[in-house]
């Protein structure tokens, strides 16, 4: 980390030990950390915090939860400029094929990674879509 | 038959119908020019020329009616091209009858030719379609017959020279005897074919069925693959990032929330060992192709369970009550299995009944089965849920999630086992007062 301030990031899933374990990383690698289990507390969390980052589960409650919170903080001016990286399992799952969809006003996101993640590529990602840069297929 | 199905049919018939039209269109054309002009034969050229110009403007007006139909792009389109198909034969019909009337009438024995459209027609029209186009080829062909015998319309003769001169076309007698062998064969040959096809359009039917029921099959045992994926996966991502941050933060995390993560980790994979177990075990009791049954002790049985699972309730201040209302104390199945039903049964009344609460086993014996009926007073299932309670991986939307020990799997291994028995397995439910499982095993299958 070289930015002079700690960047923030909020971690949306619905898995319990998940979250803790992607908090107690993105803490210990420098990073702000705030968390949230559905897409209602992610809300909240997103209007109160400002992150400048939020890792999204796409299959939470019901299938496309994460995309559905994804949608509402692009409509909200207030969070439309925040990074979101989409998390997800399978490709099967949502019936969609992620990658393609970098871009994409439906589903907006800057960046996906496909579960079960080894943590350094999720930086990496992380690091990537912070700085702004394009994905490098 | 679905309707894109029937879309399909009538459009191959179509085609197969214009193609033919053109190949009779070239051998009308060269017959009549031969008949015409190498043999001197008195028929009627030109009538039988406009014939293949009529049916040239059938095909071109099928060709493109066809195509109208096909791009409206509804979701089906087979009563259009149906009423297509009755048109094009129709006309068939007509211009055939025109044809044998410029060619001999009842003398040329063109007529066979109606077999054609009959046969056809019965491959997609309904039974009584097809009798309706037998009774217009009959009115066809007799008014032909005696609108020339009786001399209304003209009579083209094939007689040529001395090998063929005949008129049969003039003696009520034989005109009779034509008509009325031809409408008989008519009618049988509708008969036959409209079974035929029947019997044809039934087993297709069948097959079709199967194929699908098959295809359904596939796509629940693919879809069991992903739920089944996503259940691991799960687990997995949760370990493996665990273990992640421990073994790749070094010294820089504090011990305690290092500790933490190991011991969910652990958990996380001691709940993903007991799902597989529960997924194997589900699925070896659908394989079995034959239980080991034999008689049991079924009171004894019963008393064991609630022996052992005491301590389990009183841990929680639970009231483990059994009510043996059995006649008789055996039972013809497999002892294991029904004992892993209800220990299944009487684990989930425990675990989802509060402090002081109650839990019920009570055995009734009725006309040729037994029944064994857990109850408790615990939260109950949502009414919503209820109906996908035995579904495999399937958790009432109640149910804490962290609820640590629960694989979603407990009900359909019960469920499998009380089917696997001939039985049955009942459930009533109502929210915060309690839940009743009804299971009943017949006495001998």
């Amino acid at each position: 980390m070289n930015q002079m301030e700690k960047k923030k990031i909020l971690v949306v899933d619905d898995d319990l030990d998940l979250v803790l374990s992607l908090k107690a990383f993105l803490k210990n690698q420098g990073f702000d950390v705030i968390t949230a289990l559905n897409k209602y507390e992610g809300m909240d969390q997103a209007k109160t915090e400002l992150p400048d980052l939020a890792i999204l589960d796409v299959m939470m409650t019901y299938a496309h939860e994460g995309f559905d919170l994804a949608r509402d903080m692009r409509k909200d001016s207030r969070l439309k400029d925040i990074y979101i990286i989409m998390f997800t399992g399978i490709d099967k799952e949502t019936g969609m094929n992620f990658k393609a969809n970098v871009g994409n006003p439906e589903i907006p996101a800057d960046g996906y990674i496909e579960k079960p993640v080894e943590l350094h590529v999720l930086l990496d990602e992380i690091n990537r879509v912070l700085a702004g840069e394009p994905k490098n297929e | 038959m679905n309707d894109l199905l029937k879309d399909s049919i009538f459009i191959t018939r179509t085609n197969w119908l214009i193609l033919h039209r053109w190949i009779t269109i070239a051998i009308v054309a060269v017959t009549t020019l031969i008949g015409g002009q190498v043999f001197k034969l008195d028929i009627n050229e030109f009538g039988l020329y406009l014939c293949s110009l009529a049916l040239i403007v059938i095909n071109l007006t099928s060709i493109y009616l066809k195509k109208l139909i096909i791009v409206q792009n509804e979701s089906s389109v087979y009563k259009e091209l149906k009423m297509l198909l009755i048109f094009q034969i129709t006309g068939d019909l007509l211009i055939l009858t025109i044809m044998i009337h410029c060619s001999g009438g009842i003398e040329n024995p063109l007529f066979a030719f109606y077999v054609f459209h009959l046969v056809n027609a019965s491959l997609f029209l309904s039974v009584i379609e097809t009798y309706l186009l037998t009774i217009l080829v009959i009115i066809f062909f007799s008014a032909l017959a005696f609108l020339e015998y009786a001399g209304i319309i003209p009579h083209y003769s094939l007689r040529y020279g001395n090998f063929f001169n005949i008129s049969y076309y003039s003696n009520l007698y034989s005109v009779n005897l034509i008509v009325g062998v031809f409408t008989l064969t008519m009618l049988m040959l509708s008969y036959l074919s409209t079974t035929i096809g029947k019997r044809l359009r039934d087993q297709e039917k069948s097959l079709r069925d199967a194929i699908n029921k098959l295809n359904e099959k596939d796509r629940i045992k693919n879809e069991y693959v992903i739920e089944v994926t996503h259940e691991v996966k799960g687990h997995l991502t949760a370990v493996l990032s665990c273990l992640d941050v421990v073994i790749n933060t070094g010294d820089t995390i504090d011990k305690t929330e290092k500790q933490y993560l190991l011991s969910r980790a652990y958990h996380r994979a001691k709940h993903l060992s007991d799902f597989v177990k529960s997924l194997l075990k589900l699925t070896r009791i659908r394989m079995d192709q034959k239980l080991e049954m034999d008689w049991f002790p079924i009171k004894d049985v019963l008393n064991e369970i609630i022996n052992s699972q005491r301590s389990n309730a009183q841990d929680k201040s639970i009231k483990l009550i059994l009510n043996d209302h059995l006649v008789l104390n055996l039972l013809y199945g497999n002892k294991l299995m029904i004992e892993e039903a209800i220990n299944n049964l009487i684990n989930n009344a425990i675990k989802y009944t509060p402090p002081k609460g109650e839990v019920t086993l009570t055995c009734t014996t009725e006309n040729n089965f037994i029944a064994l009926v857990i109850a408790d007073s615990g939260i109950g299932i949502p009414a919503d849920d209820v109906p996908r309670i035995f579904d495999e991986f399937y958790r009432a939307s109640n149910v804490v999630k962290d609820v640590e020990t629960g694989t979603g799997m407990g009900l359909s291994i019960v469920k499998q086992i009380v089917e696997r028995h001939q039985g049955e397995i009942s459930v009533e439910s109502k929210l915060g007062e309690g839940t009743k499982f009804i299971m009943k095993f017949p006495y001998k299958n």
